[in-house]
C-alpha cells in the first residue's frame, strides 16, 4: 500500500521534492527560480504549505508541572549509578554554562566507545562469575553436613533459619552443577523431607516458620521429575502445599499470625509456591492463587509496593526497591499463566527504573540482588542484568576449603551467612530469557 | 569526581526549561504512548553525562536529538522484548478468557497524531523533526546519519503522504 502510494508519476517533475523544502522555507535561490516556473511543483508546494500550516496549528503539549523538578533531581543520582559517565567538571561560570552547552557541538563517536567499554566490561565479568559459580558449587557441597542439611551457623547465619538455607543450598546446586552434585542434591532432599513437621510445615519456631517453609517448600517443587516422582518426596510436596493454603487468610494473603492483614514479603514466598505448583498440574479450583495475586497487585500504590499496605514501607523506609522487585518478579512468573497480569509486571519492572531506587543498589544485597536480576532476565534487560553481575563480580569472595564462594556483607548475613550469599549469587539469572 | 556546582546546576536547569516541552512533543509525535516525560528524563540524563564532551561541530539541538531519538530506540527495543514475552505468556496460557487488554494509547489522540502514526517511521522521523521540531535539513541529516537529499525526498513523500491521511481522515470524520 505505501509503496504504490509514493510510485513517482513518469511525467512528474524530478524536482517535485523542493516543495517541501520551499514550504519549510529552506530553498536557495535557484530551486525557487524553479518554482516560480514550473507549475506543477507550485501547486505541490502550495498544498504542502497547507499541510506545514496545519500541523504546526495544533498546540503543543505542556509538560507536567513538576517535570523540571524532577529531572534536576534525578541527576546527581543517575551520576552516581553510572560511573561510565563520570569525568571532571571544569568550573565554567553560571552564566556561560547555559550558553556553552547551547552553542557547543558534539563528539557523536564517543557514543559507540563507550557503548563498546561497557559490552567488554559486561563479558569479563560474566566470565569471572561463570568461574566462581564453579567453584562456589564445590564449596557449597563441601559445607553440608553429615546428616545432609546445611547449617547456617557454619558459615556466620543462624540455625533458626536451617531449612531456609538447605533450601537454598539444594536449589542452587540443582542449578550450577545438578549431575556432578547430584549425591549432595540427593542428601539434601531426604534431610529436607525428614525436617517436615506433622502440619506439614518445615520448621517450628512461629517467627521463622513461613519463610523456612516457603523456601523448603519451593526447592521441593523445583526439583527435576526423576526425584519429585518418588514416593516421599511426592508426599511431603502434597502436605507442604496443603500447609500453605491452609494458613493464607481470607483476604489471599499471608502474615507471621493468622490474624495478620497480610505481609507482602511472606507473601510473596507463598504465592511463588503456588504458582510451581499449579505449573506442575495442580488445580487451584478453590481460588487460591488468583486471589493472593489479587491481593498483591493491591498492595502497589502504582510504582512501589508497600510491606503490609500500599505505600508503606517497613519502619526506617528502606526496602522499597526490594519488595518491589520481589513483586515484580513474582507477578511475571505468574503471568506466564494469566497473561492479564503483564501490564501490572511490566508496570512494576517499569517502576524498579526509577531514579529514587538507585540509591538503594549502592548498598550490598544478594537477596534483592536476586529478585532484580529475575526480572532483569524475565523482561531480557541485558544492561540491568549487566549491572547487577558487576556487583556480583565486586563483591567479597573467600577462598577456602572446596572453592571460593562469596561472603555475605549485606542485612540477611545474620540469618543465612556465606552460604545464603552464595546460593542465591548461583540462582541469579546471567542471561535474560529471551535475550 | 567534582561535582557540579551551585551555577552549573542552576544552568543546566535553564537548558532544562528551554528544551523539555519540544522534547516532550516530539516523544509524543514520534509514537510514544507511554509516559514519555519518563523519556525527556532520561534524554537529560544522557545529556548531563555528556556535558563534557560537546565540541563545537554542530548546533546543540542536533546533539539533543540524536541522544532523545537513541533513548527513543532503545524503548522500543524495549518494547519489542516486552511484546515477545507477551507473546510467549499467551502461547502458554490456559485460560483464553484471561487475554491481556491492550496497552491504552496514552499518547495524543487527535487527528494529527493518527495520521502521523500511518507514516512509514522513516518518513515519520524526518517529518516529526524537520515539521514539528524545526531543525535545518542538514541537522535531520547528521542525526539520521543519511544524506541531506535523502532528508529532502522522504520530506517531501512524507508530507504528501501526511496530507492525504489527514484528507482521509476529514472526510471518514464527516
Amino acid at each position: 500500500m505505501g509503496t504504490a502510494m509514493h510510485e513517482p508519476r513518469r511525467d512528474a517533475c524530478p524536482r517535485r521534492a523542493d516543495a517541501a523544502a520551499w514550504a519549510l522555507g529552506r530553498l536557495d535561490g535557484r530551486a525557487a527560480r524553479h518554482l516560480a516556473r514550473c507549475a506543477e511543483c507550485a501547486a505541490e508546494a502550495k498544498a504542502v504549505r497547507e499541510t506545514v500550516r496545519r500541523v504546526r496549528a495544533v498546540p503543543l503539549r505542556e509538560p507536567s508541572p513538576g517535570l523540571t523538578a524532577r529531572i534536576m533531581q534525578a541527576l546527581p543520582a543517575a551520576e552516581a549509578a553510572r560511573p561510565r559517565f563520570r569525568f571532571a567538571f571544569h568550573p565554567v561560570r553560571a552564566a556561560a554554562a547555559a550558553a556553552l552547552l547551547l552553542a557547543l557541538g558534539v563528539a557523536i563517536l564517543t557514543i559507540p566507545r563507550v557503548q563498546h567499554r561497557r559490552q567488554t566490561a559486561a563479558v569479563a565479568h560474566r566470565q569471572r562469575l561463570d568461574r566462581q559459580a564453579g567453584e562456589a558449587a564445590v564449596w557449597i557441597a563441601a559445607q553440608q553436613e553429615a546428616d545432609g542439611t546445611w547449617r547456617p551457623s557454619r558459615t556466620g547465619g543462624n540455625d533458626a533459619y536451617r531449612p531456609a538455607v538447605t533450601a537454598l543450598a539444594i536449589l542452587a546446586l540443582q542449578q550450577q552443577a545438578p549431575e556432578a552434585q547430584a549425591g549432595a542434591i540427593r542428601r539434601g532432599v531426604s534431610a529436607l523431607v525428614a525436617m517436615q513437621t506433622a502440619e506439614g510445615a518445615f520448621c517450628r519456631t512461629s517467627g521463622a516458620r513461613l519463610y523456612n517453609h516457603a523456601f523448603a517448600a519451593n526447592a521441593l517443587f523445583a526439583l527435576p521429575e526423576r526425584l519429585a516422582r518418588e514416593p516421599a518426596v511426592r508426599t511431603a510436596r502434597e502436605r507442604a502445599l496443603a500447609f500453605s493454603l491452609a494458613a493464607q487468610n481470607p483476604q489471599g494473603a499471608w502474615d507471621y499470625t493468622a490474624e495478620g492483614p497480610g505481609n507482602t514479603a511472606l507473601s510473596i514466598w507463598q504465592i511463588a509456591l503456588l504458582t510451581q505448583a499449579r505449573g506442575q498440574g495442580w488445580n487451584d479450583d478453590r481460588g487460591h492463587l488468583r486471589r493472593s495475586l489479587a491481593w498483591l497487585q493491591r498492595q502497589s500504590d502504582g510504582r512501589t509496593f508497600g510491606y503490609r499496605q500500599a505505600g508503606v514501607l517497613p519502619p526506617g523506609g528502606a526496602g522499597g526497591l526490594t519488595l518491589t522487585a520481589m513483586a515484580a518478579a513474582t507477578l511475571l512468573d505468574a503471568a506466564r499463566a494469566y497473561p492479564a497480569l503483564l501490564p501490572a509486571a511490566e508496570t512494576a519492572a517499569d517502576a524498579l527504573r526509577q531514579p529514587r531506587f538507585r540509591d538503594e543498589t549502592e548498598v550490598p544485597d544478594y537477596y534483592r540482588d536476586y529478585f532484580l536480576a529475575r526480572v532483569s532476565a524475565g523482561i531480557a534487560d541485558q544492561h540491568a542484568l549487566d549491572e547487577i553481575q558487576a556487583r556480583l563480580a565486586r563483591a567479597p569472595a573467600a577462598g577456602g576449603a572446596g572453592g571460593a564462594h562469596w561472603v555475605a556483607n549485606d542485612a540477611w548475613r545474620q540469618a543465612g551467612g556465606d552460604l545464603y550469599a552464595t546460593s542465591l549469587a548461583l540462582l541469579s539469572p546471567r542471561t535474560g530469557r529471551l535475550s | 569526581m567534582l561535582l557540579a556546582g551551585a551555577g552549573q546546576h542552576a544552568a543546566f536547569e535553564r537548558l532544562v526549561r528551554r528544551h523539555q516541552q519540544p522534547l516532550l512533543n516530539f516523544f509524543l509525535r514520534s509514537g510514544v504512548d507511554w509516559d514519555a516525560e519518563d523519556l525527556v528524563q532520561q534524554t537529560f540524563i544522557r545529556l548531563y553525562g555528556y556535558r563534557q564532551r560537546y565540541r563545537p561541530r554542530a548546533k546543540f539541538t542536533t546533539f539533543l536529538y540524536l541522544l532523545a531519538r537513541q533513548v527513543w530506540i532503545d524503548e522500543l527495543r524495549r518494547r519489542r522484548r516486552r511484546q515477545r514475552l507477551r507473546e510467549q505468556a499467551r502461547e502458554q496460557a490456559e485460560l483464553a478468557a484471561a487475554a491481556a487488554p491492550a496497552v491504552a494509547d496514552a499518547g495524543f489522540s487527535d487527528e494529527l497524531q493518527q495520521a502521523l502514526g500511518r507514516l512509514s517511521p522513516r518518513h515519520r522521523e524526518v517529518v516529526v523533526l524537520g515539521v514539528l521540531q524545526e531543525l535545518e535539513y542538514a541537522e535531520i541529516a547528521r542525526i539520521l546519519k543519511i544524506p541531506v537529499g535523502t532528508v529532502k525526498s522522504r520530506m517531501f513523500n512524507g508530507l504528501r503522504d501526511l496530507r492525504r491521511h489527514l484528507e482521509s481522515d476529514g472526510h471518514s470524520d464527516a
